[in-house]
């Protein structure tokens, strides 16, 4: 890894950049994306998603990125190793970090609480910290609400978020690659430096694109089978140390039924003790 | 430990790779990038396993430089062929494994926790669930439940460090399983080869034994018949050593109390580092994916390091028997996939719209004969509990000096304080087959006749004579059994036939317990064929039930039998005696059923042995006895709207595969406005929808050709989209349909249970008794 300055941040580059010719090259490049059949498979999946009426998943508003990097935080403010990587990077960490905690075993089962997964408050330090950097649950009263049960929206939702930022620095994926280097080499950059750069990251911002929905919705799938049997399986534990208590009743019960005959069979009024 | 290699990166890393794989965006997998080389060994260049991925990144400068290719230059048009043809076998290749691994994670995110394997992690739902079952149910449940469960024990290792040092042994056999170092993939996971570790994971999920008993001795280590499935069969000598030391050192015996007859002891699992652990039961051990997300795929490198071409379909491995796979794992060989269904539970009887027309696949199988529901008479009352066991026997304080059964005729016999009968048992030829049980004689004593050598094993004679002399005890002496035969030989076959399958004699008959109760009530009632059922029984079921049920000859004798009895009828005689009464001492299991028929019984004995109101001793002949009787208020009426549910049983409905595809290719044409063809594809391409609608310019008429298919993706991707939402509603009704039933049924119960206690709690209870002296009125009662 090459020894950059730390505190430049990436985003006030890539507006200095982000000029006509700029807008111009991402314009060239959409229609080179549209145009190539791999790729318009991607977008047109991208797009199919996008109009679904559930509204925490709503469409691309092209403030993913700014907000990526909210997410991420310090982390990608260098440029190198490049942006998609930091980006994968902390994206899988995330997911996997979370994932792992949502299967993950119940140490202690209280049966008196109420705590059932999907009562509000009840999402984990991780999901919470996620969940409160994401525009839908950016208010503290949407947070309040964030419950054990919605694991899989909010990673749906950081999905979209990436999958936006990832399409965003694609269509100026030309700009910002080239203020990349720029930002690390100054003056002295070649244009196949450039055109090399851009073929590296273009490869990786596909593969992103093409891998992490069909992993999440995968990984999701097994995860909720997981989360869906540990409900039962504290609703049956609990049953159970129920069964235990009704027992020991009707035990009480038992005990008591054997002074049925002696009670009952009081032909004489001796139990008139008045 | 930390550094050994693990094939589990936690589940979403899992998956990412398995998706990384099937794009081939920036790497193949170690295995498919070790047998290209092998296969395309005929190419302008000498393959190695860096060339793959150059290939299918397109790095030709990579690819077709001289430096990695020996010092050889290759032409530009004879890299691009070389580069197509690389990604075409990595291509068909990947997509063999990753529809491998798809279908695996798919039934992982179905199956997963539900399937059954010893020591499964969510396998506490199934231990829970037996559990409380043990703490419901009364004895009397037990002996007629028509499922055969074999009773299960948790115990706990004597000696852990052991258990322990067996699974570290077994970890370092395992590691032994990796192959390959050195490569630069970038997923940590891709770094070694792991077919074998996966095919050796899996194979011993049924336990070494389950293996060794079909297959023999372990004699080839890693050795297997090179064929693409090698590995489902290939055996691990070592392994399975340490499997059975395993087994043989921590759970061969010593158990207290001793097991029962099929009583299964089940250990507490061991992990074998990050993927596997061994679980170890009394009959078996054997290992197990904590998250079995990789399956064996179809070998590319055999065994002996040769390359597998395929190219044949190879032999299906033989689908597991009734009581085989995972129907030989404890709680496995409950699920409905394992037993057959009764045949009034069963889809061909229902009247619902089902029906096996070849489209549907059906999940359970059922009994051949479908018979008559019997109903059980009583003389009075509901007679709870009265018919089988749930009291363990004891020496009653009041029946100290009792007669005690011996094997022959005991004339002394004689009822005690705490019995309304005295049971003598005898052997000898009864001249009925089996056994007779005589009524009650004036003594009070009820004599049981036993054969030896008759339809079954005395043991089982035994239990059903008990079960008849159970019906006659508390008649007055020579009344004979209330109800028909049907009803009264059910009753005391249904307990024979339950403890003959829970000690296996039943076992690979096919024949359940309801079915050997209904054939035995036949055969008992007069006519075998059809006494008391509502088909013919066929000649080849009753001739086998014969053969199976039939004593061994150097069984138990009758004499044995009578003087050792068998927990089970110990529990039937015992339970004949009268429950509710001071001087008599009952003791039995705490559930919540046995607590019940205590407390049953003794308010069956009170109201039929007792009055509820009290008398008084009347001075003057004319004087009333019972006063108080005229203040007995409004009979309450509990319950009086209460409607129990029937027991209709609930079944799994069919699951139809073909007509949900069926479905989904209509849609598909659909979407093109097309009539359902198959294979759809046939609908993605008909140049008549615009031909025969031409428009006005050619051109328009030339591009909206070329759209057409675009179109047609477009709506495939959304219908491809939708597909697993469709799948996911068919599996949720199918599971509707099935809980509906047993579910309505539940609440209807827990209705009517509800609305007596709230009666009983509205109850007006009067807080004084009846007074000493009746001075002619009801006032203050």
């Amino acid at each position: 890894m090459k020894n950059i300055p730390q505190e430049q941040p990436l985003a006030p580059v890539k507006t200095r950049y982000r000029g006509i010719v700029g807008v111009a090259c991402g314009v060239l490049l959409a229609i080179a994306i549209a145009q190539s059949s791999g790729e318009k498979d991607l977008l047109g999946r991208l797009i199919i998603a996008d109009e679904n009426s559930y509204p925490i998943l709503a469409k691309c508003s092209g403030k993913e990125e700014k907000q990526l990097y909210e997410i991420f935080g310090s982390a990608i403010q260098s440029p190198f190793p490049d942006t998609i990587d930091i980006w994968s990077q902390q994206y899988r960490q995330q997911v996997s970090s979370i994932i792992e905690e949502y299967i993950q075993e119940e140490r202690s089962i209280n049966c008196l609480e109420n705590f059932i997964d999907h009562l509000p408050g009840t999402a984990s330090s991780q999901l919470r910290s996620l969940a409160s950097k994401l525009p839908p649950w950016k208010e503290s009263e949407d947070l309040a609400m964030l419950s054990r049960i919605d694991t899989g929206i909010v990673l749906l939702e950081l999905l979209r978020t990436y999958e936006c930022a990832l399409t965003e620095r694609y269509v100026f994926l030309f700009t910002d690659s080239a203020s990349d280097l720029f930002t690390i080499q100054g003056d002295d950059v070649w244009w196949t430096q450039i055109f090399k750069e851009y073929g590296k990251q273009k490869r990786k911002i596909l593969k992103e694109l093409t891998i992490a929905r069909p992993a999440l919705n995968r990984t999701l799938a097994i995860a909720n089978k997981s989360g869906g049997l540990r409900l039962l399986r504290r609703d049956i534990e609990c049953v159970k140390r129920s069964s235990i208590d009704i027992r020991n009743g009707f035990a009480l019960g038992a005990e008591s039924a054997a002074c049925m005959p002696r009670i009952q069979d009081s032909k004489a009024p001796f139990r008139d003790i008045e | 430990m930390h550094n050994v290699p693990k094939v589990h990166a936690g589940l979403y890393d899992d998956v990412y790779g398995f998706m990384l794989h099937s794009t081939m965006l920036n790497e193949v997998e170690l295995m498919v990038e070790k047998f290209i080389p092998k296969a395309l060994n005929k190419e302008v260049v000498r393959l190695q396993q860096k060339h793959i991925d150059f290939a299918i990144t397109e790095n030709y400068s990579q690819l077709c430089n001289p430096d990695n290719n020996d010092g050889k230059f290759i032409q530009y048009d004879q890299c691009v062929t070389l580069k197509n043809t690389i990604i075409e076998l990595a291509k068909r290749e990947s997509l063999i494994r990753t529809l491998g691994r798809d279908l695996q994670t798919i039934a992982l995110s179905y199956e997963s926790g539900a399937s059954g394997y010893t020591g499964e992690k969510e396998s506490a739902i199934y231990r829970d669930m037996y559990e409380i079952g043990k703490i419901w149910e009364s004895g009397i449940d037990r002996m007629t439940n028509p499922i055969k469960q074999p009773p299960i024990r948790k115990v706990l290792f004597e000696d852990e460090d052991k258990a322990e040092e067996i699974a570290d042994d077994l970890q370092t056999e395992f590691q032994k399983l990796f192959e390959g170092a050195g490569s630069s993939k970038s997923e940590l996971y891709n770094r070694k080869l792991y077919h074998k570790y996966v095919g050796a994971g899996w194979r011993y999920r049924h336990g070494v034994f389950y293996v060794q008993n079909r297959e023999g001795s372990c004699t080839k280590d890693g050795e297997g018949d090179e064929t693409e499935l090698e590995y489902i069969k290939v055996r691990w000598c070592e392994i399975e050593k340490l499997l059975k030391k395993a087994r043989n050192e921590l759970a061969s015996g010593g158990f207290d109390p001793p097991l029962e007859p099929e009583e299964i002891a089940i250990f507490p699992t061991q992990s074998i580092g990050t993927d596997l652990y061994l679980w170890i039961r009394n009959d078996d051990a054997g290992v197990m994916w904590k998250n079995p997300m990789r399956p064996i795929l179809p070998g590319l490198i055999t065994s002996a390091g040769s390359v597998s071409e395929g190219g044949d379909y190879p032999i299906h491995p033989r689908e597991p028997g009734e009581d085989e796979g995972i129907c030989s794992h404890s709680f496995g060989a409950r699920g409905y996939l394992c037993r057959p269904i009764e045949a009034d539970r069963c889809i061909s009887n229902d009247a619902e719209d089902f029906d096996a027309d070849g489209d549907e696949i059906l999940l359970t199988g059922c009994e051949p004969q479908n018979f008559n529901t019997f109903v059980r008479m009583t003389e009075s009352g509901p007679d709870l509990c009265k018919v089988g066991g749930w009291r363990t026997p004891v020496r009653q304080d009041g029946d100290q000096n009792l007669v005690k059964d011996t094997p022959n005729k005991d004339p002394k016999m004689r009822p005690g304080k705490c019995t309304n009968c005295a049971i003598d048992m005898h052997c000898g030829n009864c001249g009925s087959g089996a056994g007779i049980t005589r009524t009650k004689n004036d003594k009070g004593v009820i004599e049981i006749c036993i054969e030896d050598d008759g339809i079954a094993a005395p043991k089982y004679i035994i239990m059903h004579e008990l079960i008849h002399a159970q019906q006659l005890c508390d008649l007055p002496p020579g009344s004979a059994r209330p109800g028909g035969c049907c009803s009264r030989e059910y009753s005391a076959h249904i307990i024979s036939c339950k403890a003959m399958t829970d000690d296996g004699i039943l076992d690979g008959s096919g024949i359940g317990v309801e079915e050997c109760a209904s054939i035995l009530s036949n055969l008992s009632c007069g006519n075998w064929k059809n006494a008391c059922t509502k088909v013919d029984v066929e000649q080849e079921v009753f001739d086998k039930l014969k053969e199976f049920i039939k004593p061994e000859e150097d069984g138990a004798t009758c004499a044995q039998e009578i003087n050792a009895l068998d927990p089970r009828s110990a529990s039937i005689k015992e339970s004949s005696k009268k429950t509710c009464d001071t001087n008599c001492r009952v003791e039995y299991d705490n559930t919540i059923g046995n607590n019940l028929c205590y407390i049953g019984q003794c308010v069956e004995e009170s109201l039929e042995n007792n009055r509820i109101i009290p008398g008084r001793i009347t001075l003057g002949a004319q004087d009333e006895a019972y006063p108080w009787d005229a203040c007995t208020k409004k009979d309450p009426q509990l319950g009086r709207l209460l409607e129990l549910p029937p027991l209709s049983r609930t079944f799994l409905p069919a699951y139809r595969g073909q007509h949900i595809i069926q479905q989904i290719d209509i849609l598909l044409c659909q979407g093109n406005a097309l009539p359902r063809l198959t294979p759809p594809i046939l609908c993605s391409f008909d140049p008549r929808r615009r031909t025969t609608l031409p428009v006005r310019f050619f051109y328009q008429m030339g591009t909206s050709l070329l759209n057409q298919q675009g179109e047609q993706q477009a709506r495939s991707d959304a219908l491809h989209l939708s597909i697993e939402n469709i799948s996911a509603r068919v599996g949720q009704q199918l599971y509707n349909y099935y809980m509906r039933k047993a579910l309505r049924e539940f609440t209807d119960i827990i209705r009517a249970a509800n609305m007596l206690t709230r009666q009983l709690g509205e109850l007006d209870i009067p807080d004084s008794v009846c007074p000493r002296f009746y001075n002619g009125s009801c006032r203050g009662l």
